[in-house]
């Protein structure tokens, strides 16, 4: 039976809603459909010698970065500038005596990397990347190196919750988030799915089990208003962060994409956005970027295409509509929303297809 | 500290640690042997070439500065200031002004107006929702426009929105135009713009030739709020107009996951779409869902999803586009998904020039030619019509025009009405003696061959001097002209007859009938095609559909060429050919030119030249002869051929195939240009005749007429239609004819003759 006659032949999930065939018909094969895509990003981001450069923080290369350059290139299926950017960075930034990453490197200093403290969303995607090269590209020496990250991440940054000792957190470093009273945790660190999948190919039960947490902190977060940048955790529960942004700004726009790749779009955390985007967004302009997050007053926008991405992913999760307010990929957009958006294109593929752009 | 050190140093004992908590030692153990050696490994992979850090590995530190805290978590520092949200100017765009007129000379979206006194017309589509308040035009005048009394007249659905100066010399420039209430509709709007241009120092023929304004298309139109509070067909035909303009590809996207419907939903969707606008041809370009900003913010796409219930609705797209969004269910013809929605309904399929019948007067009216009062000094009017196919006049037979006009007295001198037949001339009226009074009927007897079958045109062109011509014009505008609507046409009868010529099949092409050989791909790529394949969309559906093969340079000898000898290297040079490069010279010329004193040779040698001369004469004329006799067609479409440059040439040489049309096109050529040449010739006349038409660098069609191509009688001899079918057979070759009739005749008097003598001979 042809594809398109099964997609005929299945019962619809409503007007709207795609069989599995239909998925497939809508998806092909990324790798190609999404070619100009990721050649776009690549010549815009990406220097000829594996370098994934952030033009607004100083030109800077950092941990987060090369993990998700290297990530996307396994979902490119580009092993040649995975290589190149796997040989960069473990040159330049693996010069910790552990298995994490330095968080950044900055070009034309003397000390490039004067900072050796980690940064754990970087390491995270890095192995995850790293995982996915390993059956993309065939070759275990990847997942070798994942599993030293793993290990060294459930070690150093992965620690009993206060006055949860069955719960887990996630750190964003190695050093400078456990104070006396707190520990400050960044939500938009939490990536379910990456944790999960890294737990179960290095071994690492540890991260699957604070993918769990997380899921579960998120929740609680979101309970009250959006899920905030920072949040600081102490024995008697979840309070703002009294040092860093507690507002829903450019961290944590990667909350809900994160939870909606992770196949939760029904989470809380979610669907709080999600209603936000809803009363703000009009499609072709600007988006908000920085939110109060009791009130949902909109405190800053952006009209770069990677953050309505986000918006349009978002809605699109919450209203289960066919088809999402996506625009197409720019290169003229800074590092940080060019590469959410093409995340949001590999959520899409992954665990949406019906969201594809409109 | 070697490598192998450090990795025992810093990865064994955390594992050990992580896994004495939890609980499984065992696991543990082969844990701490894969990430021994998966240092060791990442140090080997990618041939062996990870390179070791830079700098020693360090102590870790103990504590984080708050200064690097802060600099690592600042929240400004994904921050950009975006100019979307600070720039008015992309708050709105424009549903834009579609030319209507094709043989205006257009580059990118901006089109020139040129001449004293010129009416345009432009469709504007609108949407009720939309809130349209201004109709804008942007402009910009030549230098020799006198912007005090240079002006631009508009009215929209007849009517008058007011008159404005063209002030904008140097650069665009902005003129807005407040719209009454109730003076737009939904869906398609009439504008028509009148250009009054005076020249700040001259008056005349010569001074119109240097009056110009072009107009932006892209920036002229109605001004759309782009926070729409709700979108559908209308205002999806306005973003389709804008993205259009400038011959923009509009984008369909994912028509692949329509798997074997997506061809005819492709054909469907660039012809009705086409039908559906009016202007230049829409083009369109095939993407997959996900795609790269294209230049310039897209205003219109369409998007198909394969469903399980089809539909059609209008959403704004994330980038602010204007989406037709085609939910399709397997087994959906795109007919019945746009049935019933009458914007989508087919508008212009049969737009044609009006058909003419032989022996029946028509008036200018039916032509579309309407009394026009002129008062310029110079001015050019096409009118275009139709003769019927199975029309053929070869002979001396005339046709006539009935004019009725009429001219001011005291004209200058030199003032004249000059009339032509498919650019050929057949009549100039003087302007400068008599006037004041109408004329009527005043008849024009012109030779009814220089019309064709298909398409014709007939030209007026006015020229009144300057009086005096060296001072700007005067102000008055009182006409000098009028043609009135009442003149009429008359056509002489003709059997039905045809004669080859890629006219009838150049009309009747569609957009299904592009052809393409393995080798086409070497010169037409698919958006090639598909750009070809929307001028051609407009067609009317025909019986007997024809075909227009696109062939590569490289494949010139699949061309047919029947009896004719076509020489390839002439043919590659009429298109590779730049047209800096003029027409090849001949190569005697050539070396006379570069030897200085060669020219003086033949006077040394007076008696060798004469004789030279002479000789030359004598086959020059007996090769005239020959070729009106036997004509060879070869030779002179080869002579004719080094004439010729251009963009693109269509040929259809041989006659047994008389529904096929070849078409080569120049290495470097625009294809937009050779596709908006296809569809203005096929709305306005003056495209490709005869068995060989070359599109010329300036964007006009050069024929030639084989003079050996015989006519073809379609019905049977009768003793009506014997003097006229007899006389087109001996006109297309008179000399054959007659020296055909002169042996006839010889051959007969021989036999008289001999009759004669031989019935006068004394038998013995």
């Amino acid at each position: 039976m042809k594809r398109r006659d099964f997609l005929a032949c299945a019962p619809a999930f409503g007007a709207m809603m795609l069989s599995m065939p239909a998925q497939a018909a809508l998806q092909g094969d990324l790798a190609q459909t999404g070619r100009a895509v990721w050649e776009s990003w690549k010549s815009a981001f990406l220097s000829s010698d594996g370098r994934v450069i952030d033009g607004l923080q100083q030109q800077s290369s950092h941990s987060e970065g090369q993990g998700y350059g290297m990530f996307l290139a396994t979902v490119f299926d580009d092993a040649a500038s995975f290589r190149q950017m796997y040989q960069w960075t473990e040159r330049h930034l693996a010069i910790r005596p552990d298995a994490l990453l330095a968080w950044r490197w900055l070009p034309g200093q003397a000390n490039p990397v004067p900072d050796r403290n980690n940064a754990t969303d970087g390491d995270l995607f890095y192995a995850w990347a790293l995982v996915r090269a390993a059956a993309r590209f065939r070759d275990r020496s990847y997942l070798e190196r994942a599993q030293g990250i793993a290990a060294a991440l459930a070690e150093t940054c992965i620690l009993p919750m206060p006055g949860r000792s069955d719960q887990l957190v996630l750190l964003p470093a190695t050093f400078g988030f456990q104070h006396d009273s707190h520990l400050s945790l960044n939500p938009s660190y939490y990536m379910p799915l990456a944790m999960r999948e890294v737990a179960a190919a290095t071994g690492t039960p540890a991260l699957a089990a604070c993918a769990q947490s997380g899921e579960a902190l998120l929740h609680e977060i979101a309970r009250e208003g959006l899920v905030p940048d920072w949040v600081d955790v102490t024995p008697s529960g979840l309070r703002a962060s009294e040092a860093l942004s507690a507002n829903a700004g450019y961290e944590a726009l990667r909350v809900p994409l994160f939870l909606i790749w992770s196949r939760v779009p029904d989470h809380m955390a979610v669907r709080r956005m999600a209603a936000v985007y809803e009363r703000t967004v009009q499609p072709g302009v600007a988006v908000p970027t920085v939110i109060e997050p009791l009130s949902g007053v909109v405190l800053e926008s952006s009209a770069d295409p990677g953050y309505q991405a986000l918006a349009g992913l978002t809605v699109c999760s919450s209203q289960r509509g066919l088809g999402a307010t996506i625009p197409p990929f720019s290169p003229d957009q800074p590092y940080y929303p060019a590469t959410l958006q093409l995340f949001a294109v590999v959520a899409v593929h992954e665990t949406l297809p019906e969201c594809v752009p409109l | 500290m070697s490598r192998a050190t450090w990795m025992l140093q810093t990865g064994v004992v955390p594992a050990f640690a992580h896994l004495r908590r939890a609980g499984i030692t065992l696991i543990g153990c082969l844990l701490v042997v894969a990430i021994q050696t998966a240092h060791a490994a990442a140090q080997g992979v990618s041939d062996g070439l990870i390179p070791l850090p830079e700098s020693a590995v360090q102590e870790l530190p103990s504590s984080v500065s708050p200064t690097e805290m802060l600099e690592r978590f600042d929240p400004a520092r994904r921050v950009v200031t975006s100019e979307d949200v600070v720039n008015p100017e992309l708050q709105y765009w424009i549903s834009p002004l579609r030319l209507l007129d094709l043989g205006y000379p257009m580059r990118d979206s901006v089109t020139r107006i040129s001449g004293e006194r010129e009416w345009v017309a432009f469709d504007v589509y609108a949407s009720a929702g939309a809130d349209q308040q201004i109709l804008r035009l942007s402009t910009v005048s030549g230098i020799n426009n006198l912007p005090e009394r240079s002006y631009l007249r508009v009215s929209l659905n007849g009517t008058d929105l007011g008159r404005r100066n063209l002030e904008h010399v140097e650069s665009f420039g902005m003129i807005d135009f407040a719209l009454p209430p109730d003076v737009l509709v939904p869906g398609r709007n009439r504008v028509q713009i009148e250009f009054r241009q005076h020249h700040r120092i001259y008056c005349g023929p010569e001074a119109s030739f240097d009056l110009w304004t072009d107009i932006d298309l892209s920036k002229s139109g109605l001004i759309v709020r782009r926070d729409l509070d709700a979108v559908g067909v209308e205002t999806f035909l306005m973003a389709l107009a804008a993205q259009a303009t400038g011959v923009r590809p509009v984008e369909i996207r994912g028509l692949d996951s329509l798997g074997s419907d997506s061809e005819s939903w492709r054909r469907f969707l660039v012809g009705r779409l086409n039908q559906v606008l009016s202007g230049a041809p829409v083009v369109f370009r095939f993407d997959d869902y996900w795609t790269a900003e294209s230049v310039g913010r897209a205003h219109a796409r369409i998007t198909v999803l394969p469903a399980a219930q089809s539909r059609m609705r209008f959403v704004i797209g994330g980038d602010g586009a204007i989406v037709m969004v085609l939910d399709v269910a397997q087994g959906t013809r795109p007919e019945d998904l746009l049935a019933g929605i009458p914007q989508f309904e087919r508008r212009y399929e049969d737009v044609r020039a009006p058909l003419v019948m032989p022996e029946r007067d028509i008036a200018f009216a039916e032509l579309g030619a309407k009394t026009e009062d002129f008062s310029q000094h110079y001015a050019m009017r096409n009118h275009v019509f139709r003769l019927p196919n199975d029309w053929l006049v070869l002979t001396a037979a005339k046709a006539r025009i009935q004019l009725d006009y009429a001219f001011a007295a005291n004209l200058p001198e030199g003032a004249m009405l000059l009339l032509s037949v498919n650019g050929t001339a057949i009549r100039l009226l003087p302007l400068w003696q008599g006037g004041g009074a109408p004329i009527d009927a005043f008849p024009i007897d012109f030779e009814a061959r220089l019309m064709h079958p298909g398409t014709n045109v007939l030209t007026f062109q006015m020229f009144v001097p300057g009086n005096p011509a060296d001072l700007p014009c005067p102000s008055g505008e009182s006409p000098v002209l009028q043609i009135s609507e009442t003149s009429t046409l008359r056509v002489p009868y003709s059997p039905a007859m045809v004669i080859p010529d890629m006219d009838l099949a150049f009309a009747t092409l569609g957009a299904d009938s592009l052809r393409k050989n393995e080798l086409s791909a070497r010169a037409f790529s698919d958006m090639d095609m598909l750009t070809l394949s929307a001028a051609l969309s407009r067609s009317r559906e025909a019986q007997y559909p024809s075909v227009l093969h696109l062939i590569a340079i490289d494949d010139l000898a699949s061309i047919p060429t029947g009896h004719h000898r076509a020489d390839r290297r002439l043919l590659e040079d009429t298109v590779l050919s730049g047209p800096e490069e003029g027409p090849r010279s001949d190569d005697n010329t050539g070396t006379m030119s570069q030897d200085p004193f060669l020219a003086r040779r033949p006077a040394s040698q007076p008696f060798a030249a004469f004789l030279n001369a002479g000789w030359e004469n004598v086959l020059g004329r007996l090769q005239w002869l020959r070729d009106r006799v036997f004509p060879n067609s070869g030779d002179q479409l080869n002579a004719w051929l080094t004439e010729q440059r251009g963009h693109a040439v269509l040929f259809q040489l041989d006659p047994d195939r008389p529904s096929e049309i070849w078409m080569l096109r120049s290495p470097d050529s625009d294809i937009h240009s050779i596709a908006l040449a296809i569809a203005s010739a096929r709305a306005f006349g003056g495209g490709p005749k005869g068995q060989v038409s070359v599109l010329t660098h300036e964007g006009h069609w050069i024929n030639w007429f084989a003079p050996d191509r015989r006519p073809v009688l379609l019905e049977p001899w009768s003793r009506q239609n014997f003097r006229a079918a007899m006389g087109n057979f001996v006109s297309a070759r008179p000399i054959f004819y007659t020296i055909l009739m002169l042996g006839i005749a010889l051959l007969s008097a021989l036999v008289a003759l001999r009759l004669v003598i031989s019935t006068r001979e004394h038998k013995t």
